[in-house]
């Protein structure tokens, strides 16, 4: 059985000692949309033929990944869903500066916010609601709306440890309200209200209709899950919601500086932006528009957010959300 | 020479590959856990993840779900194999598939395809009402949970009690009869012992794999609310900021809850099985409406869920004629064919898999025959990776593969994916493999030896040929496994690398059920037949 087996074992080593990557390749780790990443990926194979390879997952793995792999690092550009988490990483292990004058003259100036990196888009929260469900959503005037006994048992929230827009939601909210902003978190946690995961896992049962509402919920999926046809509709508080923009960066560590620049700028190039504005995210470019499916933003009114601040609180908020709220 | 020479080899090899699929990365996680401040992290360990709060409820989530699980599947596992065995039904291929099936569809998916039956506006109160409400409440439980476990794990015990039975010597028990003993006092005082350790191996592996279960809980536990030690672990590795030494430390915990349960194992295996005996039954349907129910909820249910939701539109307008599509059918083979390529890679990642971990699990089944306290500690060490969380495993060999001092970098490549598998599934392999060699006997291999054959000879001409069933189940079990291992797919998971789970789950999480439902149709099926394949090649041999 030895014999049988030495040949295997002879492989597997040759196997294991093969070089990890070969070498014109770009790694690219990046938030949902999967579906963006990959056609960003896929666009800039077909113009420089570096080949991109990639890991998408909900933006609290993403750091959590890069945070692991700090001694190691394996990633050259990374793509997040919220500014926060970008400053605050960008704080924890050396990010590329990197904000070119040509591109920066090009941006939505509502989406270019203070950092070492450029936004390759933004996004937007809401009250997501089933309309067959909920009659008469245009009564949910603010955020606070989903409180009381009508509510128990019928709200969602994407868990912002996870998600990337929502934890910048939970920072925003409670600079904006204090005390009223965790009282608030604490009343949805009595009657019921659940943070099953990211966006989608929190939209789901919203989507089915088991659940009436969803708090803080990101746009692009809104918007996705909205135009199959399902019964929902997106009520933006006329408090005032935030817009959120999403960074993109290269770590000092990139194997190859080079492919990682051309990459960020293939991404921010009209081609780029168009596949940004396709994944139904807000174009950073002020030249290209959001897709027809978004409602129109200027009626929306937005609140101002000073996301250094507020990644300077970023990881203690968040542990008080854990504690205190999802009792973790 | 060769009479010391093969055992010592074989016990080497055994040692160098538990010490790389199971001491490297548990030696990490207990230095990340004991020790965080050595490790450059600088946060409390062991101390205090033991005063978070959430983890006395995570520990007691964890003990009842692996303990419910471990009651349910080892009931409905040993009451369909000894219905089955007592009284074969007529087309035995047929409903012996159907049995098996459940096996194949990853616990996550069981789970997931149970929510959407039960969740309020899913299809059972599409189709039935408002009647279903009590057991969607009943699925969002502990016990919910334990049942969708149990509806996967069944075919395991079911097989595993199976060969017990099949394998029991009938003389004793015949002998008790013929000299006047009852037929309840021949089952207390002769059936059941003999079957003991084949019930302690099943309740043992349903137990830890109730324990480490990451897939049930994260898809039906996040929302009802309850969090179990596996969760809790992902939750403090894949949430920023990373706690890895609390991972690590609800990780030791878990080792400890398999230290206690492969105690009570060997505890009640101290029975040796004899040579095997096989009586032909006849067939007859008594065992049909059992094994009929149990194939409508465990195949048919989850099954017609995940099908009926890869074929629609919108989840929210049912199953109506209009809100049927091919689309996600399309976008899974033409989109970039990314759902394609993650297909190949799980088909590639897991026939290697299949093959390393049977090699592996039977040179360590030989190593382990030999007596004494060395192959105690083996067995210790090869069984611990079932009561290792997957995420734990995923962290230790992350900590192992990607350490400054490793020169072999793993981590990165395809490879760590095969690795984590083979840590994963090597206690499946070992146990079918104890079982094959078992079946080889002792009587026949003396017999060799006393004719003068070598150990060398005995095992290629005795052991392995009497081996064989048992490793080509082994192999398929692995294959299984592997086809469907979500947690440290996730967590290792190289970039450019996708597998069936992560897509699925990737799919699940942008909010496409419909396309990761598709993926998970093709790969549910491709893995069936794959393993059907396999048992008819053992059959015609």
């Amino acid at each position: 059985m030895l014999k049988r087996f030495l040949p295997v074992a002879t492989a597997m080593l040759v196997a294991f000692s093969l070089p990890a990557h070969a070498a014109q390749t770009l790694v690219l780790y990046s938030s949902g949309p999967g579906s963006l990443a990959k056609a960003l990926a896929k666009g800039f194979e077909h113009s420089t033929g570096t080949k991109v390879e990639l890991y998408t997952a909900s933006t609290g793995k993403v750091v959590a990944r890069l945070s692991a792999e700090k001694g190691n690092p394996k990633a050259d550009v990374v793509i997040l869903a919220n500014w926060t988490a970008g400053l605050a990483l960008a704080d924890q292990q050396p990010v590329e500066t990197f904000r070119p004058e040509d591109i920066v003259k090009t941006l939505r100036p509502s989406l270019d916010a203070a950092g070492p990196f450029l936004p390759i888009g933004g996004d937007t929260v809401s009250i997501l609601v089933n309309t067959k469900k909920v009659s008469d959503p245009s009564s949910l005037t603010d955020w606070f709306a989903l409180n009381g006994k009508a509510w128990d048992d019928r709200v969602t929230m994407p868990n912002p440890l996870l998600s990337g827009t929502a934890s910048d939601f939970v920072l925003a909210f409670q600079a904006e309200y204090g005390q009223r902003a965790w009282d608030y978190f604490n009343a949805l946690k009595a009657e019921g209200t659940i943070w099953p995961g990211p966006n989608a896992a929190a939209l789901r049962p919203v989507e089915l209709g088991a659940r009436s509402a969803m708090l803080s919920a990101v746009g692009h999926t809104s918007l996705k899950a909205k135009a199959k046809g399902n019964a929902l509709d997106l009520v933006f508080p006329k408090t005032g919601t935030v817009l959120i923009p999403r960074p993109i960066f290269i770590l000092k560590s990139a194997h190859n500086m080079d492919a990682a620049k051309a990459f960020v700028r293939y991404s921010m190039s009209p081609a780029g932006q168009k596949l940004v504005s396709k994944a139904l995210l807000i174009p950073a470019a002020a030249s290209v528009e959001p897709a027809k499916i978004w409602p129109d933003l200027s009626s929306v009114k937005f609140i101002h957010a000073d996301w250094t601040k507020l990644a300077g609180e970023r990881a203690k908020v968040l542990a008080k959300f854990r504690k205190d709220v999802l009792g973790q | 020479m060769h009479r010391t020479g093969l055992p010592r080899l074989l016990g080497l090899g055994a040692w160098i590959i538990l010490l790389i699929l199971v001491a490297a990365p548990l030696l990490q996680i207990v230095v990340m856990a004991l020790w965080p401040a050595h490790a450059g992290v600088g946060a409390s360990g062991l101390g205090g993840a033991l005063r978070t709060p959430d983890f006395w409820s995570a520990l007691q989530g964890t003990l009842t779900l692996a303990f419910l699980t471990m009651v349910f599947s080892v009931g409905l596992g040993g009451g369909l194999a000894s219905l089955v065995v007592e009284r074969p039904l007529p087309a035995q291929w047929l409903w012996e598939a159907l049995l098996l099936a459940p096996f194949l569809l990853p616990p996550y998916l069981t789970g997931i395809s149970w929510s959407l039956a039960l969740q309020p506006g899913g299809y059972c109160s599409q189709f039935v009402g408002a009647a279903c409400a009590p057991l969607g409440r009943a699925l969002y439980s502990l016990p919910g949970m334990a049942w969708v476990m149990a509806l996967h794990l069944a075919p395991l015990t079911y097989l595993m009690l199976r060969a017990a039975l099949l394998q029991r010597a009938f003389t004793p028990a015949l002998a008790a009869r013929v000299h006047g003993a009852g037929r309840l006092r021949t089952l207390i005082l002769i059936e059941l012992p003999s079957l003991a350790p084949a019930i302690g191996a099943a309740a043992l592996l349903t137990f830890l794999a109730g324990s480490e279960e990451y897939g049930v809980p994260a898809v039906i536990g996040s929302y009802a609310g309850i969090n179990v030690l596996a969760t809790s672990v992902e939750g403090a590795v894949s949430v920023w900021p990373i706690d890895l030494p609390k991972a690590a430390s609800l990780g030791l915990m878990l080792c400890l809850l398999a230290v206690l349960a492969w105690l009570t194992y060997r505890w009640l295996a101290t029975f040796d099985g004899d040579a095997p005996h096989r009586q032909a039954r006849q067939s007859g349907w008594s065992a049909f409406l059992p094994v009929f129910a149990f194939v409508i909820l465990a195949d048919v249910v989850p099954i017609g869920v995940i099908v009926a939701t890869s074929l629609m539109r919108a989840v929210t307008n049912g199953l109506a004629e209009a809100n049927l599509t091919w689309s996600h059918y399309i976008t899974l083979f033409t989109q970039g064919s990314d759902g394609l390529q993650a297909f190949t890679n799980s088909l590639w990642l897991s026939l290697v898999t299949a093959a390393v971990t049977v090699a592996a699990g039977l040179i360590v089944a030989a190593a382990l025959r030999r007596p004494g306290s060395r192959s105690r500690g083996l067995d210790l060490m090869a069984t611990l990776p079932t009561a290792l969380p997957g995420v734990v495993v995923a962290v230790g060999l992350v900590l192992f593969w990607n350490a400054r001092w490793n020169p072999v970098t793993l981590y990165g490549t395809p490879l760590i994916l095969v690795v984590s598998y083979m840590t994963v599934t090597f206690p499946y392999a070992l146990r079918y493999a104890q079982i094959g060699l078992a079946a080889s006997g002792g009587n026949l291999n003396a017999a060799g030896a006393v004719h003068g054959a070598g150990p060398l000879r005995r095992l290629v001409t005795v052991t392995l040929p009497l081996a064989a069933p048992a490793l080509a189940g082994a192999a398929s079990v692995v294959f299984a496994l592997s086809m469907r291992e979500l947690v440290t797919s996730v967590m290792l998971q190289p970039p450019g690398t996708e597998v069936v789970s992560t897509y699925v789950m990737n799919q699940f999480l942008q909010g496409d059920v419909g396309d990761g439902m598709a993926m998970a149709v093709v790969g549910v099926f491709s893995s069936a037949i794959m393993l059907g394949l396999a048992r008819l090649a053992i059959g015609r041999r």
